[in-house]
C-alpha cells in the first residue's frame, strides 16, 4: 500500500514539473512572437509615445525573466491578465469557454470509451468473420478522416435536421442544449472510437488467449462470465492507456470541431488568439491546454495503477 | 455579463463550468426563452463584434450594433437625407460655418439620466481628442469647437462653410454617449438608442432588449434584438431556414440564388456603394512611382474581376468610390486594361524585369480574398509575382490595413460625398489606407467642402475623381450590390446602401 | 511458430502488399495525372463558375471557376511532398536525439526528455499554430512546425527501445572491445532500433498529411491560389449548400491517403513486430 501511495507522489510531483516546465516553454514561444502587447491595446491610431507610455505601465520593459515571474505568479492566484483584443480580464472568459469545451470532450470521451470497447470486445469474440472484417475496415476508414471533413460532411448532411452551430447554455432546454452538441461530438467520436476499437480488439484477442482466461473456461464458467469479468478487466488496461493518450489528440480534435461547428469553447478562443496574435490570451489557453493533458495523463496513471491487479496487490 | 468572478469559485461558476455559461447568473423566466416570433429578433452576421464603443468601431456590423444602441443628433431618410434624431430641429446662421442643433426634451439614457447639451458635446470631444486616438478623428467634418450655449443647445464651429455637416452627424462616430458612462462602453454600452444592452458574449451574440422609455412614441417594437455571429456559412443559412434567426445581414453574393430558395424568405439586393480597393502604398515603393500605379491599372481587366468575384452582380467601377448612383458621379474612366502599355510603364519605371509583393485580403469578407486570386495572374502577366497571404478580418484591421504595401480592403458606402472621398483620399483622411498625399487632391476636396455652389462642387469633386481614375492610389473594380434576407413576417426595416439596420419600427408578425 | 501466427504474418502481409498498392495508386495519381490534365489547377473560368461535376469537370469547379479533380491532384502532391519531408526530418532529428540522449543517458537524457515532454504537453495542432504564428505561413513554417512536433516522441520511442538495447551482451561486448562511441551506435544499436523508427515515421507519415491539411483548413498554412486540400475544405465550406463539391474531392484526397499510409503502416508493424519477436528470441 505504501508503495502505490509513494508511486501516486511520485507522479503527481512529475506532472508539476512538466507543468511548470511547459509554462517556461509557452512563455518564451510568446516572446518571441512579432506583435506588441502595447500597440494591440492602443490601436493603430495610438502615438509612439503613448506605446511607450503603456509599455512602461504594462511592464513589458522589465527583463523577461522578470516578466516571466509575474505572470507566473498571477497563474497561481488565477489571475491571467487582461486579453489587449478583447479588452477584458482573461480568466472569467477562460473558464465560461473551458466549462464549454469539457462538456463537448467529457461527452466524447465517454461516448468513445462505451462504444469503441463495446465494438472492440464484439469485433474480438467475431474474430476473423465478416463482421470483424467489416468494423476493422469502418475503424481504418475512421481513423482517416480528420475532423474537420466528418463535420464538414455532418454539415452538409444534417444542416436544417439539427442545428450545426453554435451553443445552446441547458437552462434553454435539455433537447435544446443536447441537439447543439450531436453533431460536434460525433466528429469528434469517430476518429478517436477506431482507435479505441483497436487497441480494444487485440487487447481482447489477447485476453482471451491467456491462460488466465482458459483456465476461467476449463472451470465450466458460463462464456458471459469469463468475457465480461475476466477477460475484459484485463483488456481494459492497454484500451485506458489508449484512451489516455487520446486526451491529447482530443484537445487538438477539439480545437478543429469548435471552429467547424463556431462552438464557443476553449478551442476557438484559442484559434482566435492565435489568429489575432493576442499574446496574454494565448499564453493562458495553450497552459490551459497543456494543464489538461498533464492532468489527463496523470489520471490515466492512476486509473492503471488501480485497474492492474499486479501493482495493487505490492 | 458575469464577466466578474470573485476570487474563490462560487456555485454559480461551477454551473458556469457545467455549461451554464453566462446564463447561469441570471434565471431565466421560462416563458421568455420560448418568445421567439414574439418580438424576438435575431439577425445574423459571419463576422464577431469587436468592439462596441462608438468611438472606436470600425467594422460595419459594429455599426449596426452601435446603431441599434445609441441615438445621433441627426439621421437619414430612405434618401440618404438628414431628419430629426435627437436634434429636434438645426439651422445655421452664416451659411454653414456654424451649426446650432436644439436638443429633444424628455430623451433618457439607458441609465435614467436626461440627455443635456453637454453629453453632446463631451461625445463629439471624445472622438476628436487626439489623445484618445479615435480612428474617427477626421471622419466628423473640419469641426473647430463644440459648445453648449445652453442645456438643450449645441453649437458646432467648423472651419469654413460644409454644406453636408447635418448628414455627417448620422454616421458611428456622431453617436451620442452618456458622459458619466463611458468607462465601460465596451463592456456595458449605455446609450439613448431604441434598444438597451442586455449582455455581450464575445464571438457569439449581443443581446438587446426594448427600451421601453424610448423618445419615439410607440416605438420600437421588438421586445428583444439579438445579433448573433455565424461564422460558417451553412450554419448561418441553417439557421435562416430553421427559424433560428429572422435576418440575415449580409448575404455572399453567390450564395443569392441558393438563399432565394428558402420557402419562408425574402432576399432583397440592391446597387450599394460599397467597394473593395485593392490598396496601394502610395508614400514607399513601388507604389510610390505613379507609373507602377498606372501600370498595375492597365494590368487589371475590372470587368472580368466584376464577373469572377461578384458574378455580375455589381457594376464595373472607376478606382474612384462615387458611384453612378450619386448626385456628384463624373463619368470617369481608369487607364484602360492594356497589357503591353502596363509592361511598358514598368520598364519606363525600371522594373521591366518585374518584382515580388505580397498581397494580404481577409478571408473573412466575401471578395477580398477572391478578387486577390483574381487579380494575380493579372499582375503576374506585368511581371510583378503575387504572393497572397490571407489574414483573418480581426488581423487586418490591426495589422494589415495601413500599415502593409498592397492588400484588398473592404469598405461600405458613406451617406455624403465628402465622406465618400475626403477621409480616404486627403492627406489627412481617417481611412487614408494608401498613406495617399496629393496636394492638388488635398487642395480640392479643402474647397469643394467649403463650396456651397452645388455645381462649383460638382466641378470640384469632378476633378477630384479625374485625378483618383489616372493615377489615384487605389484599384476600384466594382461596386458590388448588397443583399440581405429576411423571414416574411419581418417588417420595417428599410434595406439601407449603406448596410445600416434601423429596428425602431421593426416588427414581427405570424 | 505456429500456425495461426503464420497464418497472421501471410495476412499482415496481403495488407502491406494492398496497402502498398493503393498508396501507389494515390501517388501516381497525384505525381502523373498532372501531366495528362485537361486544366491547369489556378485557372479560371468565368463561364464555369460552381458548375456541378460533368463530363468536362469530373469533381465540378468551384466559386471562381476552377477544376476542383485539377485542384484535387495538384493539392495532393504538395501535401504528400511536404508530409514526406516533414516526416522523414522529424523523425530523423528525434530518433538521432533520443539514440544519443538513450546511450549517453546522464543530465543531457534527463533534460531532452523533460524537454519533450513539455513539448508533447501542448497539442500538435495548437503547437504548430503558434508556430506559424511566430514564423509565418508557406512551407517552410509548416515543415518547421511538424519537425518540432514529430522530433519530440521520436525521440522518446527511440530513447526507450536504445536504452533496452544498450543493455544487451553484444553492445556492450562491442564497447568493450574498444570501438567508438560513434560506431557503437551506428553499428551494433542502429540496426536495432531502425525497425521501430520506420513504424513510427510510417505511423507519422499520416498524421504530417492529417496537420498540414488542419493547418490549412485553418487558414495558416498553404496560401491561395496553391491548391491544397484543407484550404479546399475551408473554401469549400462558404459554398457548401451551393456547391458541395467542392469539398468532395479534397476529402476524397485526405481519405485516401490516410487509409493507404495506415495500411502499409499496419502491414509493416505485423511485420516487423514477428521480425522483432524472432531477433528478440534468438538474442
Amino acid at each position: 500500500m505504501r508503495s502505490v501511495l509513494r508511486q501516486v507522489a511520485i507522479r503527481a510531483l512529475w506532472a508539476i514539473a512538466t507543468l511548470i516546465f511547459t509554462s517556461i516553454l509557452v512563455f518564451t514561444a510568446t516572446q518571441l512572437m512579432p506583435g506588441n502587447v502595447a500597440q494591440l491595446i492602443l490601436g493603430q491610431f495610438a502615438s509612439p509615445e503613448a506605446i511607450t507610455a503603456l509599455e512602461v505601465r504594462l511592464g513589458l520593459d522589465r527583463p523577461a525573466i522578470v516578466q516571466f515571474g509575474s505572470w507566473f505568479g498571477g497563474i497561481i492566484r488565477g489571475d491571467f491578465g487582461v486579453s489587449p483584443r478583447m479588452e477584458v480580464p482573461i480568466a472569467p472568459i477562460l473558464i465560461q469557454r473551458l466549462g464549454h469545451s469539457l462538456v463537448l470532450a467529457g461527452l466524447s470521451l465517454c461516448l468513445v470509451a462505451l462504444i469503441g470497447i463495446t465494438l472492440g470486445t464484439i469485433a474480438a469474440l467475431r474474430r476473423g468473420r465478416a463482421l470483424d472484417r467489416v468494423l476493422t475496415g469502418a475503424s481504418l476508414v475512421g481513423i482517416s478522416m480528420p475532423e474537420f471533413v466528418t463535420g464538414s460532411l455532418l454539415i452538409l448532411f444534417f444542416a436544417g435536421i439539427l442545428p450545426v452551430s453554435g451553443f445552446a447554455p441547458p437552462q434553454e432546454g435539455l433537447w435544446r442544449w443536447l441537439s447543439h452538441l450531436v453533431l460536434p461530438v460525433l466528429s469528434l467520436t469517430f476518429i478517436m472510437l477506431a482507435h479505441v476499437m483497436r487497441t480494444a480488439r487485440v487487447s481482447m484477442i489477447e485476453a482471451l488467449g491467456s491462460p488466465y482466461v482458459r483456465t476461467a473456461v476449463l472451470k465450466g464458467l458460463p462464456k458471459r462470465t469469463v468475457v465480461l469479468k475476466h477477460a475484459l478487466r484485463n483488456a481494459l488496461l492497454p484500451t485506458v492507456t489508449v484512451i489516455g493518450i487520446n486526451v491529447g489528440y482530443l484537445i487538438g480534435g477539439v480545437v478543429v470541431v469548435e471552429l467547424v461547428f463556431s462552438y464557443p469553447g476553449l478551442g476557438r478562443l484559442t484559434v482566435f488568439a492565435v489568429q489575432n496574435r493576442d499574446i496574454p490570451l494565448i499564453q493562458a489557453c495553450t497552459l490551459t491546454m497543456a494543464g489538461i493533458y498533464i492532468l489527463a495523463s496523470f489520471t490515466t496513471d492512476m486509473i492503471y495503477l488501480a485497474l492492474n491487479p499486479r501493482l495493487r496487490a505490492e | 455579463m458575469t464577466v466578474d468572478r470573485a476570487s474563490s469559485i462560487t456555485r454559480k461558476d461551477f454551473l458556469a463550468l457545467l455549461g451554464g455559461g453566462v446564463l447561469a447568473a441570471a434565471p431565466w423566466p421560462a416563458g421568455r426563452v420560448a418568445a421567439q416570433g414574439s418580438g424576438v429578433l435575431k439577425i445574423s452576421f459571419r463576422s464577431s463584434l469587436v468592439r462596441l464603443d462608438p468611438a472606436f468601431t470600425v467594422s460595419s456590423d459594429e455599426y449596426v450594433a452601435t446603431q441599434t444602441i445609441f441615438d445621433n443628433l441627426t439621421r437619414l431618410d430612405a434618401n440618404l437625407r438628414p431628419i430629426p434624431g435627437l436634434a429636434e430641429e438645426w439651422s445655421s446662421p452664416d451659411g454653414g460655418k456654424s451649426w446650432l442643433f436644439k436638443l429633444r426634451s424628455g430623451v433618457r439614457f439607458h441609465h435614467g439620466r436626461a440627455l443635456e447639451a453637454e453629453d453632446v458635446v463631451f461625445s463629439m470631444q471624445r472622438v476628436l481628442n487626439p489623445a484618445n486616438a479615435s480612428p474617427g478623428r477626421r471622419a466628423l467634418g473640419p469641426i473647430v469647437e463644440v459648445t453648449a450655449p445652453d442645456a438643450s443647445t449645441v453649437k458646432f464651429t467648423l472651419e469654413g462653410p460644409f454644406a453636408e455637416f447635418p448628414a455627417i452627424l448620422t454616421g458611428t462616430f456622431g453617436r451620442i454617449v452618456a458622459r458619466d458612462a463611458v468607462d465601460s462602453l465596451n463592456q456595458k454600452p449605455i446609450g439613448t438608442g431604441p434598444f438597451r444592452f442586455v449582455e455581450w458574449v464575445r464571438g457569439q451574440h449581443l443581446k438587446l432588449e426594448r427600451n421601453a422609455e424610448y423618445w419615439m412614441p410607440g416605438l420600437p417594437k421588438l421586445n428583444e434584438v439579438w445579433l448573433v455571429s455565424y461564422p460558417a456559412q451553412a450554419a448561418e443559412q441553417s439557421a435562416l431556414a430553421t427559424g433560428e434567426t429572422q435576418m440575415m445581414w449580409d448575404i455572399p453574393l453567390s450564395l443569392v440564388p441558393v438563399v432565394s430558395r428558402l420557402s419562408n424568405v425574402q432576399v432583397t439586393e440592391i446597387p450599394s456603394t460599397g467597394f473593395q480597393p485593392i490598396a496601394m502604398r502610395s508614400d514607399r515603393p513601388p507604389f510610390n512611382d505613379a507609373r507602377i500605379r498606372r501600370a498595375v491599372k492597365q494590368a487589371i481587366n475590372r470587368e472580368q474581376v466584376m464577373r469572377f468575384v461578384l458574378q455580375g452582380r455589381g457594376v464595373v467601377a472607376q478606382d474612384t468610390p462615387v458611384a453612378p448612383s450619386s448626385a456628384f458621379y463624373a463619368n470617369v474612366s481608369a487607364p484602360p486594361y492594356d497589357v503591353a502599355a502596363a509592361r511598358k510603364l514598368m520598364s519606363e519605371a525600371g522594373h521591366s524585369g518585374g518584382f515580388p509583393l505580397r498581397l494580404f485580403a481577409s478571408n473573412e469578407r466575401a471578395g477580398c480574398i477572391e478578387t486577390a486570386q483574381v487579380v494575380k495572374p493579372m499582375l503576374e502577366a506585368i511581371g510583378i509575382k503575387i504572393e497572397i497571404q490571407q489574414v483573418p478580418w480581426d488581423r487586418f484591421n490591426a495589422e494589415v490595413w495601413k500599415k502593409e504595401t498592397f492588400f484588398v480592403s473592404n469598405w461600405v458606402g458613406r451617406p455624403t460625398i465628402d465622406e465618400q472621398l475626403y477621409p480616404y483620399f486627403h492627406s489627412t483622411g481617417s481611412w487614408n489606407e494608401y498613406n495617399y498625399a496629393d496636394p492638388e487632391v488635398d487642395r480640392l476636396l479643402d474647397q469643394a467642402r467649403r463650396e456651397l455652389d452645388l455645381s462649383a462642387r460638382r466641378g470640384l469633386y469632378g476633378k477630384v475623381q479625374e485625378k483618383l481614375a489616372y493615377d489615384g492610389p487605389a484599384i476600384i473594380p466594382y461596386f458590388s450590390n448588397y443583399a440581405t434576407a429576411r423571414v416574411r413576417g419581418l417588417q420595417g426595416v428599410p434595406v439601407s446602401p449603406l448596410k445600416w439596420v434601423d429596428l425602431r419600427e421593426a416588427q414581427l408578425t405570424g | 511458430m505456429d500456425a495461426a501466427a503464420d497464418r497472421r504474418t501471410r495476412r499482415a502481409d496481403l495488407g502491406l502488399r494492398l496497402g502498398i498498392i493503393a498508396l501507389g495508386v494515390v501517388l501516381v495519381l497525384v505525381f502523373a495525372a498532372p501531366m495528362l490534365l485537361p486544366f491547369d489547377a489556378e485557372t479560371m473560368s468565368a463561364d464555369a463558375i460552381l458548375s456541378p461535376p460533368d463530363v468536362r469537370h469530373w469533381l465540378g469547379t468551384d466559386h471562381l471557376g476552377r477544376d476542383v479533380f485539377a485542384r484535387t491532384v495538384l493539392g495532393g502532391r504538395s501535401t504528400l511532398a511536404l508530409a514526406v519531408a516533414a516526416t522523414a526530418l522529424g523523425v530523423g532529428i528525434g530518433a538521432s536525439v533520443g539514440m544519443v540522449a538513450g546511450y549517453k543517458a546522464g543530465l543531457i537524457d534527463n533534460l531532452l526528455m523533460r524537454t519533450s515532454d513539455a513539448v508533447m504537453a501542448l497539442p500538435s495542432l495548437v503547437l504548430a499554430m503558434l508556430v506559424m504564428v511566430a514564423v509565418g505561413s508557406g512551407p517552410a513554417a509548416i515543415l518547421l512546425a511538424i519537425v518540432l512536433i514529430f522530433a519530440p516522441r521520436a525521440a522518446r520511442i527511440t530513447r526507450s527501445v536504445v536504452l533496452n538495447v544498450a543493455r544487451l551482451d553484444f553492445v556492450a561486448a562491442a564497447s568493450v572491445v574498444g570501438e567508438s562511441q560513434t560506431s557503437v551506435l551506428v553499428r551494433e544499436i542502429l540496426p536495432n532500433v531502425w525497425p521501430n523508427i520506420l513504424v513510427e515515421a510510417c505511423l507519422r507519415f499520416s498524421y504530417a498529411i492529417l496537420l498540414i491539411s488542419a493547418l490549412g483548413y485553418l487558414g495558416i498554412g498553404i496560401q491561395p491560389p496553391t491548391p491544397d486540400w484543407g484550404l479546399m475544405i475551408s473554401e469549400g465550406a462558404a459554398y457548401i449548400t451551393a456547391a458541395p463539391w467542392m469539398i468532395f474531392g479534397p476529402a476524397l484526397g485526405i481519405v485516401l491517403a490516410v487509409i493507404s499510409v495506415n495500411i502499409v503502416g499496419d502491414g509493416l508493424q505485423e511485420r516487423i513486430g514477428a521480425r522483432l519477436r524472432r531477433t528478440t528470441a534468438h538474442v
